[in-house]
């Protein structure tokens, strides 16, 4: 197993520079996650650590090593890749045996451990069939059980989950995530989608536009998200982001000056309550625009007096009486309140 | 014709209408193009005196007295045999040259990738005969002249471009993901070459060699300036039955015939890779 290091790791393609300055340690059986929007760079960071890239400035090292201008192979990490990649002239048994039959792995090795993989990803009935002949789900497994069969140092997945309906997504999220577990295997993970990263991740970094913007558990980022960027990110519906005094309104003198002063005020959809409770503070009335019945609970959308368009999540029990069109009393507690720098965008403390 | 029935009479009528000049206009297409061959393959039929007629004949005793002489004909034999051994060669050649070339162009960061595409394209424009006049007294120097090897070298002038060209265009149409997994997996270049990209675009490879091979053995000009007696081609061969003063028109056309064969046999036996090698990727699957 390995520990990965990238230390100020910069890439450019030609004049135009997709990352600077790159700092973040994976470490050894960790289950790291990549996430961040389109364009982000999260995919080049995994290939420059697959190899599939080169490095333009900084260090990369793997188990204490340089690896700079290590080959792919000479890394032994295994990649999952978004379109499976698995050799279309092949069966599901001579793709899974391909990397051992490359090391010149003797035969009876080879047969025991594509059966150990097969067993272990449920793929028996599959060994003589051609990757066209696979379903979505069936060729993501196979993908899997070539990663797995080499027993590499560290598992690169690179969105795999992106081609498959939802029902499968989440099996296979819980098939990767138990795979790992088992393994205790190193794995980076490279998703867009927030739900997979807070759901999968040992620790994720949140990126955006070549940088890391937060490294952290889930419940670290979601709970204390270190940037605007980062809370506006992580969580869906996404956190209610906007000027203090819009987001206040009347609440006036009952919340903490620091909050005040602040440039941003950041709320979670479930921490704004629709009508007053003891212990809260009142932020005026909003109009429901539109709601979201996703049956356990509603997604209302709301705009306040200042115009500002805030989301609500409130369980659907709760929801009498409330319909487009209706004005809502809105309050929070203190203490769910996020704020953010005016310029920078940093959270404070 | 059931789609047309479904129609109403007066689109029905239409829409048999212009069937039926489509059907008239690839028949007479088909007339238009066969028709040599007819006349070549009618004249190897007749005899002598039936071959000279005037106004031709058009029914008349069959004869393969033409052909038979063939048989017997060392120089016909020899050009024919000459064709084979420079066509197989020519066509190796070119694959051996190009399915890497065509890779490395494809997937990895060659300098110049841009300028070799340029030279491609120019070298599969320029007459080839453009090749021969220079080459001349630099074969004669180096002992290729008039040798199987010299002419199969010299037509990779032609046939290299259009094979690297046309195995580019098959090799892009693999996901480079799946080149990527392979050298992660750890294979070589030459070893995702041969295992994943040959066998994934064998009817490309097939379409490509086929395409080769017909314009070598059709090949004239080159075979015409850089061959003398022991390298010359069947092309060269069907016109040894031209004399000072006469014709054997008769045994010529039979030559063609013969000289035909083997690339109408070679088309048909692997017309489906050659189907399938040029539409490959053309609707994704």
């Amino acid at each position: 197993m390995s520990e990965i290091r990238f230390c100020d790791v910069g890439k450019r393609f030609g004049d135009v520079e997709v990352i600077r300055g790159l700092d973040l340690g994976i470490e050894e059986g960790e289950f790291m996650v990549l996430v961040g929007p389109s364009g982000c760079a999260k995919s080049t960071t995994l290939r420059m650590m697959a190899g599939l890239e080169s490095i333009s400035s900084g260090d990369l090292f793997i188990g204490g090593r340089r690896a700079n201008d290590l080959m792919p192979a000479e890394r032994n990490f295994s990649m999952v890749f978004q379109s499976y990649a698995l050799f279309p002239n092949m069966s599901v048994r001579e793709n899974l045996s391909f990397g051992l039959k490359l090391r010149r792995t003797d035969a009876a090795t080879v047969a025991g451990e594509v059966a150990r993989v097969t067993e272990m990803l449920g793929l028996g009935n599959l060994l003589d069939r051609r990757p066209r002949q696979l379903s979505g789900g069936q060729a993501q497994r196979v993908a899997l059980g070539r990663a797995m069969i080499r027993k590499p140092d560290a598992f690169l997945f690179d969105e795999p989950l992106s081609n498959l309906d939802a029902e499968l997504r989440v099996q296979m999220r819980g098939e990767i995530s138990e795979m790992q577990r088992k393994l205790a295997a190193t794995t980076v993970y490279v998703t867009h989608d927030q739900v997979e990263a807070m759901t999968m991740g040992d620790r994720i970094a949140v990126m955006d536009k070549g940088r890391i913007k937060q490294v952290g558990v889930p419940t670290e980022l979601y709970e204390r998200p270190a940037n605007t960027f980062v809370a506006g990110f992580i969580g869906s519906p996404r956190m209610n982001l906007m000027p203090a005094a819009d987001l206040l309104g009347d609440a006036g003198p009952t919340v903490d000056p620091a909050c005040r002063r602040a440039g941003t005020l950041g709320m979670r959809p479930e921490h704004v309550l629709v009508g007053h409770e003891a212990g809260t503070v009142g932020i005026g009335q909003a109009r429901v625009i539109r709601m979201e019945n996703l049956g356990h609970e509603m997604h209302l959308h709301l705009r306040n007096a200042r115009g500002r368009a805030i989301t609500a999540r409130v369980g659907s029990e709760t929801c009498g009486g409330i319909a487009p069109g209706v004005t809502v009393p809105l309050a929070f507690r203190p203490e769910h309140l996020h704020a953010f720098d005016r310029t920078t965008g940093e959270r404070l403390p | 014709m059931s789609a047309i029935a479904a129609l109403p009479r007066s689109a029905r009528i239409g829409a048999r209408l212009s069937l039926g000049w489509a059907y008239l206009f690839s028949g007479a297409m088909v007339l238009f193009s066969l028709f040599p061959v007819y006349w070549v393959l009618a004249t190897s039929l007749k005899s002598k005196r039936d071959g000279l007629a005037s106004p031709p004949l058009w029914i008349f005793d069959p004869t393969v007295a033409n052909y038979l002489k063939l048989w017997t004909h060392e120089t016909f034999r020899h050009t024919f045999l000459n064709s084979m051994i420079v066509t197989s060669a020519g066509v190796s050649l070119s694959l051996a040259i190009a399915v890497p070339a065509a890779y490395a162009i494809v997937r990895m960061k060659v300098r110049g990738r841009d300028i070799v595409g340029v030279w491609l394209i120019l070298a599969y424009m320029l007459p080839e005969f453009l090749f021969v006049l220079p080459m001349f007294s630099l074969y004669q120097w180096t002992g290729l002249y008039d040798t199987h090897a010299g002419l199969a070298l010299m037509y990779q002038v032609h046939v290299l471009p259009l094979s690297i060209w046309l195995l580019s265009s098959f090799f892009r149409e693999i996901d480079p993901a799946i080149d990527e997994a392979a050298r992660i997996e750890g294979a070589s270049h030459w070893q995702i070459l041969t295992r994943i990209y040959v066998p994934c675009t064998m009817p490309g490879m097939v379409a490509t060699a086929i395409l080769n091979a017909i314009w070598i053995w059709n090949e004239l000009a080159i075979a015409l300036g850089l061959t003398f007696s022991k390298a010359q081609t069947v092309t060269l061969g069907v016109t040894s039955f031209r004399g000072y003063a006469a014709l054997d028109w008769g045994a010529m056309t039979a030559a063609s015939i013969i000289a035909i064969i083997p690339m109408l046999l070679f088309a048909i036996v692997a017309q489906r890779h050659i189907v399938k090698g040029l539409t490959l990727g053309a609707v994704k699957g």
